[in-house]
């Protein structure tokens, strides 16, 4: 059994697409069986954040100072391009939490 | 008229005998039916609604108690009137939810906003953002306490819909080619209404050549980057203002430690600790209103509406990113800040609506593709003004929130949102439909007037007022031709 993921979803205000976003992440991961942890945060705070993924809700150009990675959720938002996005989530996933 | 009347009256009364708290889920959850949610996430979103509400005004009571005493002793120490206290946008968001006009319009705007769009007055399908409703209903409940009148009231949050959507409209073309989001839009009205300076700005940088000169977002976000963070905005907020109030105690050396370890630390922590916690608050809200919002997205996006040409609302939070536009709005934090300090008549100082700063410039650099010198020069004039309006508006905005049933502690102080008086359209619409007496009648007449006349100016000249406002040629001949295929 992997060890938990950590996510943070960042937005603007940390709220509204958040909230979205949030909600369709732990949807997946639910269904998928992946132990995670998630946790609302804001795009400004993203270059101090300690975590494995960081998925923000809109394009930004911000990156972490440890290195996790940041991916653009926004298709978790809108539903155009979910299922992509879905793999892409999965597959990052699997790459930090690893064997 | 009557019959709007009749509603109005009843839902007033059901607040009168029950409260908000128990009303507004209520709605929620009949709403969300309707909508067909599923009935345990509607229970579950009507229960957050009312959470939300009680939290904040938990919240607000604390806040403003401490925001008091010390914005009066500035007032004192500096000899000049800093009164009006910035307590943040989730005030105006449980204003609009403790009113009976806010939660009627829950319905009538869905209802309004439906009939727009099937009747092709707009493009953009704004249920989606039905949580950014509450930035102009909060003005059309100021026209409510002015004149008395449900009714009208009612018909100025309709006609303030009507500008919300015709900005939405007419700037979705900026938006999708600088933020590459096609089909979507923004209808939060006070971070797009800024677009209008900034369009006449760009006409007249192109008029007189004048060269635009490029700013390093990298380096002002290396240097003021802190400066978005909620907790640090905050804490610098709370040391300044403190030293300030207190500055007589800090010349004493006997009570220097006093002050600052009783006084000035306590109230910036305090600061800190709500700007904090004010997202996770106003969450709440919003975790009401996202099965509404989400069950429209699917529908509208289920391909079954006969028209492809459309855009539709979405929250800012998705633009809000984007290097340029954050490095503009942390630019513009210590600019408007010194500019309310500054002009003469002024009495607030932004506090609390601070970390919303970024997505204030949004409109202006959509309009300037991403020119950070242009689009902190914009807001820093149309910013200045909104000083003004939240000075003149925040006695309205006080009573609006004591009758909301915020228990208020006394005090010479008023409350109001910097964020929300940010929307100088609204402020004109405001005025004119609250004037007295009939002169309200020939201003409304007048604004109507004005509205046909540039929607139908827009309608037929679109790919001037898309250039306008920022668009290129190329991407408005795109936009304009998938439009046209589907006409």
């Amino acid at each position: 059994m992997a060890r938990t993921v950590t996510i943070c979803v960042c937005c603007g205000g940390g709220i509204f697409t958040t909230s979205v976003v949030t909600e369709e992440i732990e949807k997946l991961l639910k269904s998928k069986k992946i132990s995670y942890k998630i946790e609302p945060h804001k795009i400004t705070e993203i270059p101090n954040l300690e975590t494995d993924i960081i998925v923000a809700t809109g394009k930004t150009q911000a990156t972490n100072k440890s290195g996790a990675p940041v991916l653009i959720g926004l298709p978790m938002f809108t539903g155009v391009g979910k299922e992509e996005f879905s793999q892409l989530l999965l597959k990052t996933i699997a790459e930090v939490v690893g064997e | 008229m009557e019959f709007l009347a009749v509603i109005g009256q009843a839902v007033k009364s059901f607040i009168d005998i029950f409260g908000v708290t128990i009303l507004v889920p209520i709605v929620i959850f009949i709403l969300s039916l309707a909508l067909r949610v599923p009935v345990k996430k509607a229970f579950r979103a009507a229960i957050f609604m009312a959470i939300g509400l009680t939290a904040f005004n938990l919240i607000l009571n604390t806040l403003w108690g401490q925001m008091n005493t010390v914005m009066v002793l500035i007032s004192n120490n500096v000899g000049r009137t800093f009164d009006v206290v910035d307590i943040g946008w989730p005030a105006a968001a449980a204003i609009v939810y403790s009113n009976d006009l806010g939660i009627s319009y829950f319905i009538v705007g869905l209802v309004w906003n439906l009939i727009l769009f099937f009747t092709k007055v707009t493009d953009t399908f704004q249920p989606t953002d039905i949580w950014n409703y509450y930035y102009f209903v909060v003005w059309g409940i100021m026209v409510q306490f002015v004149t008395g009148s449900f009714v009208i009231g009612l018909l100025a949050c309709m006609f303030m819909n009507l500008i919300v959507l015709f900005i939405a409209d007419f700037l979705a073309p900026a938006l999708q080619e600088y933020y590459g989001y096609e089909g979507l839009t923004c209808t939060c009205v006070c971070v797009t209404n800024i677009a209008i300076l900034a369009g006449l700005i760009r006409w007249l940088i192109n008029k007189l050549h004048i060269k635009e000169v490029q700013l390093n977002p990298e380096k002002i976000q290396e240097k003021l980057g802190f400066l978005g963070e909620p907790a640090m905005i905050g804490i610098i907020m709370g040391l300044i203002m403190g030293v300030v109030a207190y500055f007589p105690d800090l010349t004493n050396p006997s009570l220097i430690a006093e002050t600052l370890g009783l006084k000035i630390f306590p109230f910036a922590l305090m600061l800190a600790a709500m700007l904090v916690i004010y997202p996770t608050v106003s969450g709440m809200f919003v975790k009401g209103l996202i099965p509404v919002s989400q069950s429209l997205n699917a529908r509208v996006r289920s391909g079954k509406i006969n028209r492809k040409a459309f855009n539709i609302g979405i929250d800012p939070a998705v633009y809000f990113g984007e290097t340029a536009t954050l490095t503009t709005g942390l630019l513009l934090i210590p600019i408007l800040i010194i500019t309310a300090i500054i002009l003469p008549g002024n009495r607030i100082i932004p506090v609390a609506d601070i970390p919303a700063m970024p997505f204030m410039a949004i409109g202006a650099i959509a309009v300037f593709k991403g020119n950070i010198l242009n689009a902190t020069i914009t807001g820093t004039i149309w910013y200045s003004i909104v000083h003004y309006i939240a000075t003149d508006t925040a006695a309205l905005f006080t009573q609006m929130a004591e009758n909301a049933g915020q228990a208020l502690p006394e005090g010479a102080t008023y409350i109001t949102s910097w964020c929300v008086s940010a929307i100088p359209p609204c402020y004109v619409v405001m005025k004119a439909f609250s004037a007295p007496g009939a002169l309200k009648f020939i201003l409304m007449a007048v604004c109507v007037v004005v509205y046909v006349l540039a929607l139908w100016h827009f309608k037929t000249h679109r790919k001037g007022w898309f250039m306008f406002f920022g668009a290129s040629e190329e991407y408005t001949d795109q936009y304009m031709n998938v439009a046209a295929q589907n006409a």
